[in-house]
């Protein structure tokens, strides 16, 4: 499926900037951009980071299109499969082993296919998500609120992850997943189902607890908006003191980030006018990470970000947006694969750059907003944690994005995310 | 006579201040949707909580107190109202202070209303591209993209030729990007 993305431009050529096991900082490594690729030659894309910090035994990029190797990290399943004309895909069965700290389940379909995970049966056959929850829950097609695991949609890529809150966990034997897949015809969510192939993958972390800590790698990306390249971002004090603090608040939950790519975007993709709903230049963008020197999470870094579609149904202007909760995971180039921010308007805003990336990458990971802004009457959307409070600007998840607070149960989710690997891996 | 018009004053007053009081709650609980990082709300969430969602946007977009990110949030907003009042408020934003509300003023009419443009549209937009501040100038060759209409092709084809090579390349791309 993912083949037929386009392969764009890639940076090779790695060189180490920084950084040493045993040092707090994050290892640094710099994409240079003097090698092309194309469809034909992305073996290349399989170098090793030729980096002398080395830590870098596993940090070959998969060409975007295999599922990740990692030690901890299991493929369930890797499946072509095809949704019906009622938009529903065949069952896929996977054997969970003991021992399975989390699953996702990423599926890969095109635009302008939605997709969302229409059911999940448990190993102890108890559901994760209802069957029968887009006819009947209140946030269908988008979110399922009254499912034990919540689930959102996406369109043309989207994941599933349990779990991502205390009540629900996951056992090991077979699970059932199902699909649906569907074409929005218009804001307010009318939809009709849509027929097509897809690709799904299956992910499951495997370890014997709950990890305590994790490292996070990032690919930075970046557009030369306010001067920020993959050359001039690994010196700038203001940039890295933004990656500073993304680390410490993550570090409060017992996240702190590892090897750091700085790369280029090929184009210019100076402004994002269609963000949330991929058009070409938001799925090329996300398309670049196929080409990224490691598997990490991706960071896009733009000048302006806008969403909404042409006419007259609106739009509006961002500081963050994230590819998916969580986004697509075991594979890299999809059109959710990353998050975006706006540098630019970020000393315009009441929220600073660092929150708006630790905030969108939480997403990422998958964490929801700890309260949907309910000011015009409508109920409250809280996520499903406990332990955050409802409405709450100090939390980092707040949908205003400018408090630095992680609940215990929000890190634990991050921690179990499969983006997130143990330090010895 | 004096005494009636201090009657009148009264009266109007009984009216006015409830409607001054409902303005100030209504700008309280739009905040939260100004402030949000990563998320719009539809026009029906606003429908549903305003009633006159438009006023309370414009109000927002005239606090110039707030940061100029609330303030670009309550004017794109407006967008989801695409009426003659809409564009000529948006029209009004050409002489406010902030290059930035200025800029993204013009970019929403034209990405708002370029599917029909009419010459007052074009009219603004060019306007905008005299604009001191080249921010102006980016945005408004940015808005120029969803304008269908030979003067927005012709426009973007003589900016990506000049010789300032900022607006240039936004013109390149907005050529590109035209659908």
């Amino acid at each position: 499926m993912l083949r037929r993305l386009v392969i764009l431009t890639m940076c090779a050529g790695f060189m180490s900037a920084c950084g040493s096991d045993d040092t707090e900082e994050p290892l640094v490594i710099v994409s240079g951009n003097n090698a092309t690729n194309n469809a034909t030659n992305n073996a290349s894309n399989n170098a090793t980071n030729n980096t002398t910090n080395n830590q870098t035994s596993n940090n070959a990029t998969n060409n975007g299109l295999q599922p990740f190797d990692r030690p901890d990290l299991v493929t369930l399943a890797d499946e072509d499969i095809v949704t019906a004309d009622n938009g529903v895909s065949q069952e896929i069965s996977f054997t969970v082993p003991e021992n399975t700290q989390s699953v996702v389940v990423t599926i890969v379909g095109a635009s302008p296919g939605s997709y969302t995970v229409r059911s999940w049966t448990n190993g102890d056959g108890t559901p994760l998500v209802n069957l029968g929850w887009l006819a009947t829950d209140q946030g269908a097609p988008s979110l399922c609120l009254g499912c034990p695991q919540r689930v959102t949609s996406a369109e043309s890529a989207m994941a599933g992850m349990v779990p991502t809150n205390p009540d629900v966990s996951v056992k090991p034997g077979t699970h059932a997943v199902t699909f649906y897949s569907y074409r929005q015809t218009s804001l307010v969510g009318n939809r009709t189902p849509l027929a097509g192939p897809a690709r799904v993958i299956v992910t499951a972390k495997v370890a014997p607890a709950v990890p305590e800590s994790g490292v996070l790698d990032l690919n930075l990306w970046f557009s030369g908006a306010q001067g920020l390249t993959a050359e001039t971002a690994p010196t700038d004090v203001n940039f890295q003191q933004m990656l500073k603090d993304v680390g410490i608040v993550y570090g409060k939950v017992g996240l702190k980030l590892g090897r750091i790519t700085y790369n280029d975007i090929e184009g210019d993709f100076d402004i994002i006018e269609n963000a949330i709903v991929p058009g070409n230049a938001m799925k090329d963008l996300f398309a670049q990470s196929a080409n990224a020197p490691q598997d990490a999470v991706n960071v896009f870094f733009v000048e302006d970000l806008l969403t909404g579609r042409a006419g007259q149904q609106g739009f509006g202007i961002l500081l963050g947006v994230s590819g998916g909760i969580p986004g697509p995971v075991g594979l890299m180039g999809t059109e959710r694969s990353g998050v975006v921010l706006a540098l630019k308007r970020s000393p315009m805003a009441p929220t600073p750059l660092f929150k708006v990336m630790a905030h969108e990458v939480g997403h990422f990971l998958g964490l929801y907003h700890t309260t949907e802004q309910n000011a015009f009457g409508g109920p409250a959307v809280n996520d499903q944690l406990a332990d955050t409070p409802e409405n709450d600007a100090t939390y980092l998840m707040h949908n205003t994005g400018n408090g630095e607070i992680l609940s215990p149960s929000q890190g634990t989710t991050m921690r179990l995310n499969p983006w997130v690997r143990q330090e010895a891996n | 006579m004096k005494a009636l018009q201090t009657l009148l004053v009264i009266a109007l007053m009984a009216v006015a201040v409830p409607a001054v009081a409902q303005s100030a709650d209504d700008l309280a609980r739009m905040d939260g949707a100004l402030k949000a990082i990563d998320t719009t709300p539809t026009r029906e969430a606003l429908d549903a909580g305003f009633a006159d969602p438009p006023a309370v946007l414009k109000a927002a977009v005239a606090q110039t107190e707030r940061t100029t990110y609330e303030r670009q949030r309550a004017l794109t907003m407006l967008s989801m109202y695409p009426t003659d009042e809409t564009l000529a408020f948006w029209r009004t934003l050409l002489n406010d202070n902030d290059v930035e509300i200025r800029g993204l003023a013009v970019y929403s009419a034209a990405r708002t209303f370029g599917q029909t443009p009419t010459p007052a549209l074009i009219s603004f937009i060019e306007t905008a591209l005299q604009d001191r501040d080249p921010v102006v100038k980016k945005w408004a060759l940015r808005g120029l993209r969803w304008v269908k209409a030979p003067r927005a092709t012709e426009l973007l084809g003589h900016y990506a030729s000049q010789a300032d090579p900022a607006l240039a390349k936004v013109a390149k791309t907005a050529l590109r990007r035209i659908e």
